[in-house]
């Protein structure tokens, strides 16, 4: 159940075995099924979550309806809304699994307390916090400027397996392109291959 | 988010009442017995009583405390302490609930008594509410 966050936690800190131990009692097991919610928009995002198996995606719905995908959070990733987890405003985002999925969650007060008690999760999760960070403004600049086929192989080296597990129209509305122009983007790098 | 709440040992009259009540208050709801039969038939009572409801059953005691986010142990006393240590792991953090059919028992030893039942239901959704 934990030896997948144990190896993402090793490769930014070194935690003793006494450490460990503690940090383990901090998270909550939790299953999810298909298709349901861990938060949906307008509720408080009480946790962010570890991915130990499956995949979540984290997504907003606009006033017509359409979902527009923000994340997905296969196995080894993280996934919240931080601006509600953090200020306790309700959350913009829905987020749901779009397979079976095994998370570890942490409240806020939970990682208050393991920041206390165990320093070197403080620095594991400032770092998470930087490289989220650093991809943030890379996807923000490939939004507003780069070409679709771009994004698209970008999307490619952050999720390797995406396409296995994803329908078209959701790596479409991550892309923030119509699922016909993802199709014309496929087709010519197949072309091209 | 409506928390969902695992009751193993639903098949006891505790267990039962207690999955009535959050049925009716529309909790998504995981029931185990160790006699799957009397989980079975209390689903399908709920679902005839209360249709919106989401109401499941999970055979494994494990698996069922895993999925959920509160746990309430209906179980038999004798039966406590070998399905603590099957849900040991995947409770860390999570509210687990002990309530038991205690009346039956307590009529027994004081036949000639009134004997009040603990308003536990509503006490745990009071619990449940949403900040």
């Amino acid at each position: 159940m934990f030896e997948l966050l144990f190896q993402h936690i090793s490769r930014h800190v070194l935690l003793t075995a006494e450490e460990w131990e503690y940090t383990k009692t901090m998270f909550v097991p939790k299953k999810l099924r298909r298709r349901q919610y861990l938060l949906q928009s307008g509720d408080v995002g009480e946790y962010i979550a570890f991915v130990n198996k499956g995949m979540l995606r984290s997504y907003t719905v606009d006033e017509k309806g359409e979902e527009h995908l923000v994340q997905f959070a296969p196995e080894g990733w993280w996934i919240g809304d931080i601006y509600s987890f953090l200020t306790k405003e309700p959350a913009l985002y829905n987020i749901d699994a779009l397979e079976e999925a095994e998370l570890l969650l942490l409240s806020q007060e939970a990682q208050d307390q393991l920041f206390d008690a165990v320093p070197k999760f403080e620095r594991y999760m400032r770092i998470l916090q930087r490289n989220s960070l650093i991809a943030m403004h890379r996807r923000l600049v490939l939004t507003i400027s780069m070409p679709a086929e771009e994004k698209y192989q970008q999307m490619l080296t952050n999720y390797p397996n995406l396409l296995q597990r994803v329908p078209q129209h959701m790596i479409a509305s991550y892309l923030g392109v119509k699922p016909e122009t993802l199709s014309r983007i496929r087709k010519k790098m197949a072309e091209g291959a | 988010m409506k928390k969902t709440i695992a009751i193993i040992g639903a098949g006891e009259a505790a267990g039962a009442t207690m999955a009535q009540r959050l049925a009716e208050a529309d909790y998504p709801v995981l029931l185990m017995d160790k006699d799957a039969e009397k989980s079975k038939t209390l689903q399908h009572f709920l679902a005839v009583a209360w249709p919106t409801a989401e109401v499941d059953v999970v055979n494994c005691s494990y698996e069922c405390a895993w999925e959920a986010d509160v746990v309430v142990l209906a179980v038999p006393d004798e039966e406590l302490q070998p399905v603590a240590e099957k849900i040991r792991m995947v409770v860390t953090r999570k509210p687990v609930i002990r309530i038991a059919d205690s009346a039956g028992t307590l009529q027994t030893l004081f036949p000639h008594s009134i004997i009040v039942p603990m308003a536990c239901a509503s006490y745990i959704l009071n619990y449940l509410r949403p900040l």
